[in-house]
């Protein structure tokens, strides 16, 4: 991503305030889906207001390149806030590299065999086991929480995920397939530890 | 398509990701298969509750202001270090050049002047009706002339 121009006397510095101005618009309404991504990577509110602050300068500094047809600001600005994670923590975030077209054959050695299993042991209200819910979201690995949190509140594509987090789509597909199932596991074990008893209601 | 085969496609087809043809397929086979039209309703309604547990999320009111000033000592920070052979050969790699407080009017003027004297004024004469028109001749940067007529307030008679 290109960095803007640095400025250069009065006339340029006009600019860049009109830019500002303009980037504000853009940006500064994802803030708060920002500030919750920023969370689950951070899993510290301080770093992750560090965090969202970093992203906004460099985003900023990058404005200029920047094609809203190309590319959606939210995915566009959390692909600055994963990168600025991982460079910070020093981790490489690249993953072998895969074929860009999906290979469900491939995918489909990761499941057992045998009928379609139920992801929940009974037809749950899921109102009874909202904060047990983001316990279980909480207690994943940043990767799974990560393309989850993706998946359900930010609403992206698997490519935009892709994207995002600069992985194959298998390894997007591969993550939230994990993900929902040890949600589904973590809430089994919820319901069966405190033996709470449901009613199978009709779809 | 039987179940084993859905369950592959099942996450992707809960989120509008099949193409036409497998979604399709994947839609027959649900006319036929409640349990694999479970799953499909579990994954909706967990993405449902994801959504209702984790979207009221609220930055903190004080980091929006604190963004702004960060994006604002962007626009009014001084020119960025520049790489000068001269100083790295000294040892000076790094240290910021001093320019002259008077170097950016200077400079400024300059360019007005320059922006001025590329309009040039070049008088014409038309013969039939015996008067003089200015016309306004721009020097283009590749060099060729464009002329735009100034019109009537540039005409007088010609002696």
């Amino acid at each position: 991503m290109a960095s803007g121009d640095a400025a250069r006397g009065g006339g340029k510095a006009k600019m860049d305030a009109a830019q500002k101005a303009r980037f504000e618009q853009l940006a500064l309404p994802h803030l708060d889906r920002l500030h919750r991504f920023a969370c689950t990577l951070t899993r510290n509110s301080v770093e992750a207001d560090d965090l969202v602050q970093e992203t906004f300068v460099r985003a900023f500094r990058g404005f200029a390149s920047f094609e809203l047809r190309e590319f959606g600001a939210r995915p566009w600005l959390m692909r600055i806030m994963y990168n600025a994670f991982y460079s910070s923590i020093g981790r490489r975030r690249h993953e072998p590299t895969l074929a860009k077209d999906f290979d469900f054959d491939h995918f489909a050695e990761e499941l057992t065999d045998g009928p379609a299993e139920p992801m929940t042991a009974a037809d749950l209200n899921w109102e009874y086991f909202d904060e047990e819910l983001k316990h279980a979201v909480q207690e994943l690995q940043v990767e799974y929480q990560t393309v989850l949190l993706l998946w359900a509140i930010d609403r992206l594509t698997y490519s935009e995920i892709a994207e995002v987090c600069d992985c194959p789509m298998g390894t997007v597909m591969s993550r939230l397939y994990r993900a929902r199932r040890l949600l589904s596991r973590r809430l089994e074990s919820y319901i069966r530890d405190r033996n709470l008893q449901t009613e199978r209601g009709t779809r | 398509m039987n179940c084993t085969q859905f369950r592959k496609y099942a996450g992707a087809f809960a989120d509008g990701e099949l193409d036409v043809q497998l979604n399709l397929e994947a839609l027959e086979h649900l006319n036929m298969c409640p349990a694999c039209t479970q799953r499909v309703d579990e994954i909706a309604s967990l993405r449902s509750a994801l959504e209702r547990t984790h979207s009221n999320h609220r930055a903190p009111r004080e980091l929006r202001d604190r963004i702004r000033h960060a994006l604002e000592a962007q626009i009014q920070e001084p020119e960025p270090v520049e790489f000068d052979a001269t100083m790295a050969a000294s040892g000076q790699v790094g240290r910021p050049r001093q320019t002259s407080r008077w170097l950016v009017p200077l400079s400024m003027a300059a360019v007005l002047v320059a922006a001025v004297s590329a309009w040039q004024y070049v008088p014409t004469v038309d013969v039939s009706s015996g008067t003089m028109t200015t016309l306004a001749v721009r020097t283009v940067a590749d060099g060729e002339k464009s002329a735009d007529a100034t019109g009537t307030p540039g005409r007088r008679p010609i002696a």
